[in-house]
């Protein structure tokens, strides 16, 4: 979780993770807001403020008298979302450190690939 | 409301409680003593039961009072529901010390001869030693007799009560050696100008001047007491 | 209809000292309510003032619109733990709760049995033979389990270890997610609730400091950091809170919004409710 930020979207950020990693596989149920508020310790407002996040941007959807449920498709969307961001989430910031550090690009591409041998 | 009606019976049946362990503790008395007489000559006498239940109701007054209020505020009832609750409870206890009186009378009256069993109005208004067995007139003038000084004395207890709870611990002394200095000089006054033996004249010539006697300063206490309660802080006993 | 808890203009005072000094708040609702403050700040008078146990030296309090002195029905709506024990010394536990069940029909005694049973509290002790943080939860379990439409609870978590103050915690929003309630929890211990509360009220030395939603008060504010010299040039004009320096490094906590664009060299960190909370106090302290 991103310590800075406010704590709804903290939630919605986990809620994302827990769907692309398949956590919340598509169609299946996601925890209720009760759910959520008493595992975290929070407002329950807060909770359904968080969940909305996911709901306005359709990835949840709202069975009456039921709960909520992945979309269909929802790990694709939020696939797509994600690799949008991750330039500014993630290069800009690695080349600035970088910079800083006296790195050079060929230096972090070799670092990069390093990093995904060792991933495997 | 319905709730308040159960906090009623909370009250009361807590009373009746403390209540029944006294009298069962004064019914083994007089059974030991019923055993006990039996088998002498001599002539035995009791008239501790009056007398048993006023202290009773005083130290009621000032034990439950403050439970009471406490428990009523920690669940929602006013200073007024549970001060006014108690008082109609002690009313009611006082009522039933009284009738449990007259039975045990009735009973012990009847059960040994060897006995005299007299309480508060016989030793006053009767010559306790020549009539024992009371007209059903006088058993209920007995009754009331005992009735209205137990309760008097559960407001004395209610205004004790309430005193100590806002005095502070420093007033407190001042205050119980106020008490006892107040009993003494009137005791001393009464003694010194006469006024004692007029007031004895005056109590022993009708069982309503010895109600009145007790009444009156009770109806004061109440007053004094409810007033006092509005400044009363409601704190916890202990933890 | 609303909950409604409506303080007008307390004052008490205790002989020469002033607890609450003109204090005006509106509850409303089903809220989570934090009512936060340092020790003494007038929390417990203020919660005392509105249940009535004790009396305001000026002011009304009302509760739906009824003031609370010798109002049963404006009482009855209210339950509030606090660190006093009003049960009878010699009452046991089960029988605390049956007489809750007596007064307050609403209460379940299931919920209190289970959650009995969650904390270990022994229902056949009798209360006054509860250890200090035993006694806390026995009425804490009272309080989760009465469902009166508001409940009070003044530094519910004194005296309690850590596993139980995280049970605490998660009994409370499910209590407050099964029986939606106005809830109004008072204490110091900020951080551990600051995610808990919808509202919040901070009093300070008797007067109402802020009464706003937690969400506003967490926005009041940001922090700054970076070099001194660059942070003092930020900091010119700006309705500053507190400063800290450390070597060369200096962090502020600025009151408002930062602007679009911090000038290069300075961080941003935004401030949670415990340090905003802190900083808020120091600055009236330094006035």
């Amino acid at each position: 979780m991103q310590e800075e930020q406010p704590i709804f979207l903290q939630l919605a950020y986990q809620l994302e993770n827990g769907i692309l990693s398949g956590v919340y596989p598509e169609e299946s149920q996601v925890p209720s807001i009760t759910e959520f508020s008493v595992t975290y310790k929070i407002n329950p407002a807060t909770a359904l403020k968080g969940i909305n996040v996911l709901v306005d941007a359709g990835l949840l959807y709202k069975k009456r008298g039921v709960g909520m449920f992945v979309t269909q498709g929802a790990p694709q969307k939020l696939r797509t979302q994600r690799r949008e961001c991750f330039y500014h989430d993630y290069i800009e910031k690695a080349v600035q450190e970088a910079k800083s550090l006296g790195l050079t690009a060929d230096e972090i591409i070799e670092m990069m690939r390093k990093g995904f041998e060792d991933a495997n | 409301m319905k709730s308040k009606s159960a906090f009623f019976r909370y009250e009361f049946l807590n009373c009746l409680k403390i209540f029944g362990i006294v009298i069962l503790i004064v019914a083994a008395l007089n059974i030991f003593s019923i055993i006990f007489f039996s088998t002498h000559k001599e002539v035995g006498n009791f008239n501790g039961y009056g007398f048993m239940s006023f202290v009773f109701m005083f130290v009621l007054g000032i034990l439950a009072t403050r439970n009471y209020i406490r428990l009523g505020s920690q669940f929602g009832f006013s200073r007024r529901t549970a001060f006014f609750s108690s008082i109609l409870c002690y009313l009611l206890v006082s009522t039933v010390v009284a009738v449990s009186g007259i039975l045990l009378q009735l009973l012990m009256g009847n059960a040994n001869s060897s006995i005299n069993y007299a309480d508060l109005y016989q030793s006053v208004y009767r010559d306790s030693l020549q009539t024992m067995q009371l007209s059903a007139a006088q058993n209920l003038t007995s009754g009331l007799l005992n009735l209205l000084l137990a309760f008097s004395c559960s407001i004395y207890g209610v205004f004790f009560a309430i005193l100590f709870w806002i005095i502070s611990r420093k007033f407190l002394a001042i205050a119980i050696a106020a008490v006892v200095l107040l009993i003494n000089l009137s005791g001393s006054l009464l003694v010194r100008y006469q006024v004692g033996v007029i007031l004895l004249h005056w109590i022993t010539a009708s069982p309503v001047n010895l109600m009145l006697l007790f009444l009156i300063p009770a109806a004061v206490c109440g007053v004094i007491s409810w007033f006092l309660l509005r400044h009363v802080a409601i704190k916890g006993s202990s933890k | 209809m609303k909950m409604q808890i409506e303080v007008h203009d307390i004052t008490k005072r205790f002989g020469k000292s002033t607890a609450l000094d003109h204090v005006s708040i509106t509850f409303s609702g089903n809220k989570i309510y934090g009512l936060l403050g340092n020790n003494g700040a007038g929390k417990s008078t203020l919660l005392n003032l509105m249940t009535d146990r004790l009396r305001p030296t000026e002011g009304t309090i009302t509760v739906d619109g009824q003031p609370v002195p010798n109002n049963d029905a404006a009482l009855s709506k209210l339950f509030c733990v606090t660190d006093q024990n009003l049960f009878p010394d010699d009452m046991k536990v089960r029988k605390a709760f049956e007489v809750a069940k007596l007064f307050h029909p609403e209460f379940d005694r299931n919920v209190a049995d289970s959650l009995a049973q969650k904390f270990e509290l022994n229902e056949k002790k009798k209360v006054n033979a509860l250890s200090t943080g035993y006694g806390s939860i026995f009425r804490l379990i009272i309080g989760l389990s009465i469902n009166t439409p508001c409940v009070i609870f003044d530094e519910p978590v004194l005296g309690l270890d850590a596993r139980h103050r995280d049970l605490f915690y998660q009994l409370l929003i499910q209590k407050y997610a099964d029986h939606p309630c106005m809830l109004i929890i008072s204490t110091h211990l900020i951080e551990e609730i600051s995610n808990l509360i919808e509202h919040s009220v901070i009093l300070y030395h008797g007067t109402v400091l802020k009464d706003c939603p937690t969400e506003e008060l967490m926005a009041a504010a940001y922090s700054v950091s970076g070099p001194i010299q660059l942070v003092d040039s930020y900091l010119s004009g700006k309705h500053v809170l507190t400063q800290k320096v450390l070597g060369g490094l200096k962090t502020a906590c600025v009151h408002g919004k930062p602007a679009n664009r911090l000038p290069a060299g300075l961080e941003l960190a935004n401030v949670n409710l415990q340090d905003y909370f802190i900083s808020l106090i120091e600055e009236e302290e330094s006035k």
